[in-house]
């Protein structure tokens, strides 16, 4: 049965075959390289909405502790930094989210470092704004937690994706790269406590 | 035509076809063993607490789930009360807010569900009460909110161990948060892409709705928005259509909170999400 058929079909099926799993993996390359892109997008509105708490978190500190100067502009330094390091998705690689990385983790430091300070003003830890600031900072630390790891899962999709044999050939072709991961640092194990 | 050719032509489509099933080889899914799994009984209150087996009567525990169950079935936002003995070592908004994404509590397209966590054990940090909240009912439950729940009504309550009035009166409190951002909408969208079939039964109504304001108004352009016109044929004529299985007071349609599989509970977890909001607490 096999001399039967002649070279052309077997051509064919290899050229068809081809062309098929290419486009089908180029596409899914194309999905999953724009759920990356979707999910940092994500991370940056939590970074940001934390960035927004700040100024009324040391509005309302400064009400009450006004001379702890040092660790209330260590945050407000600390928080321009971290905002005028915005990475673009375009330019997310392994060492620009490093960078990123490194600006939030010292305003998380910053922040925490602020917390240990306002254990020692009764007055302000009873202030109900205070309090309420504390929960929203408290629920934005924990969206940033939650947000880091879908984007570092959706990351893992993507590389294990494109690093595996056939795909790797068409990503080297195409152009499409490993993504890199936030790193399981220390700080994320001490990111500012809020304690009540 | 020539056999051999024939034969040509086959080969190529078998092997294509062939190759193309090898080639779809379905991602395995992340195993999250870490996680309980849920209970697939078609419930909203769960105890899987082996420390705390009575924390609720079985008599509180069915009410509280035919509360939730109407409640999900009428407003489709989804709350789920858990009693569990551990966090699988991690910390309680992490744990909260991945089993709330695993169990997919709320509906996916509104991810309108909420999480009330409940941890009576003393080991691993104590006891915790934790609200979880689902991406769609951030702004109506914000973690503020959740946070003056947990202090103010189900702390207060648990130090006095009356541990049933405490979930009873926070989950009033969610419900009617939830539906001040919820209830009307989910009521008209789910109405409005039910049921084709409904909408083909209607179409005789639509007709007769059309013409008379025809009749009526002649001259004069009908400048009704779709949307007004499907409430107002929901309210007058969906319950007659349907009987009580589609009507807004469903309650007479075979709910039986110990009755499990069927269709009875809330009709199913729907895979909504949560992000992380919520806030957490102790007593």
């Amino acid at each position: 049965m096999l001399k039967k058929i002649p070279s052309w079909a077997i051509v064919l099926v290899v050229i068809l075959v081809i062309l098929m799993s290419f486009s089908g993996t180029y596409n899914q390359m194309v999905t999953l390289s724009e759920g990356v892109e979707a999910k940092w997008s994500q991370v940056l509105n939590v970074y940001q909405r934390r960035a927004d708490l700040i100024p009324n978190i040391v509005e309302t500190v400064k009400g009450y502790a006004a001379h702890e100067k040092e660790t209330l502009s260590a945050v407000i330094e600390a928080r321009s930094k971290a905002t005028q390091m915005q990475v673009n998705v375009e330019d997310l690689n392994a060492d620009t989210l490093a960078k990123f990385q490194a600006a939030q983790k010292q305003m998380s430091g910053a922040l925490s470092r602020l917390m240990v300070v306002m254990e020692r003003y009764p007055d302000l830890k009873a202030n109900q704004n205070f309090l309420a600031l504390q929960t929203q900072l408290e629920g934005t630390e924990n969206r940033i937690t939650n947000e880091r790891r879908i984007f570092n899962e959706t990351v893992k999709l993507y590389n294990t994706y494109i690093r595996k044999l056939p795909q790797n050939l068409i990503a080297g072709i195409t152009g499409f790269e490993k993504k890199p991961y936030f790193e399981a640092e220390e700080s994320a194990k001490e990111a500012p406590k809020v304690t009540f | 035509m020539k056999r051999s050719n024939f034969y040509s032509i086959l080969y190529v489509f078998l092997t294509v076809a062939f190759l193309m099933i090898l080639s779809s080889s379905v991602h395995a899914l992340k195993a999250e063993s870490l996680l309980p799994e849920r209970p697939a009984n078609n419930q909203l209150v769960f105890n899987l607490s082996s420390q705390f087996p009575e924390f609720l009567s079985a008599q509180e525990q069915n009410n509280l789930n035919f509360k939730l169950s109407n409640f999900a079935r009428e407003t489709s936002n989804q709350i789920v009360v858990l009693v569990i003995d551990s966090f699988s070592g991690m910390e309680v908004n992490d744990f909260a807010t991945q089993l709330f994404n695993k169990w997919g509590i709320g509906q996916d397209d509104k991810n309108n569900g909420l999480l009330l966590l409940i941890k009576p054990t003393v080991e691993e940090g104590g006891r915790k009460i934790y609200i979880s909240v689902g991406y769609g009912l951030e702004s109506a439950v914000p973690d503020l909110m959740a946070k003056r729940v947990i202090d103010e009504v189900i702390s207060p309550s648990f130090k006095a161990a009356n541990f049933y009035a405490g979930i009873d009166k926070s989950t009033d409190i969610l419900m009617s948060l939830a539906v001040g951002e919820f209830d009307e909408k989910v009521l008209v969208n789910d109405r409005a892409k039910g049921d084709a079939l409904l909408w083909i039964l209607f179409i005789p109504f639509l007709f007769m709705f059309f013409s008379e304001m025809f009749l009526s108004r002649t001259g004069e352009s009908v400048d009704i928005s779709k949307k007004g016109l499907r409430r107002r044929h929901g309210a007058y004529y969906l319950p007659f259509f349907l009987g009580s299985s589609y009507s807004y007071h469903g309650r007479s349609s075979g709910f039986g909170s110990s009755s499990g599989g069927g269709f009875g509970g809330f009709g199913g977890f729907g895979g909504g999400m949560s992000g992380g909001g919520g806030a957490g607490g102790s007593w």
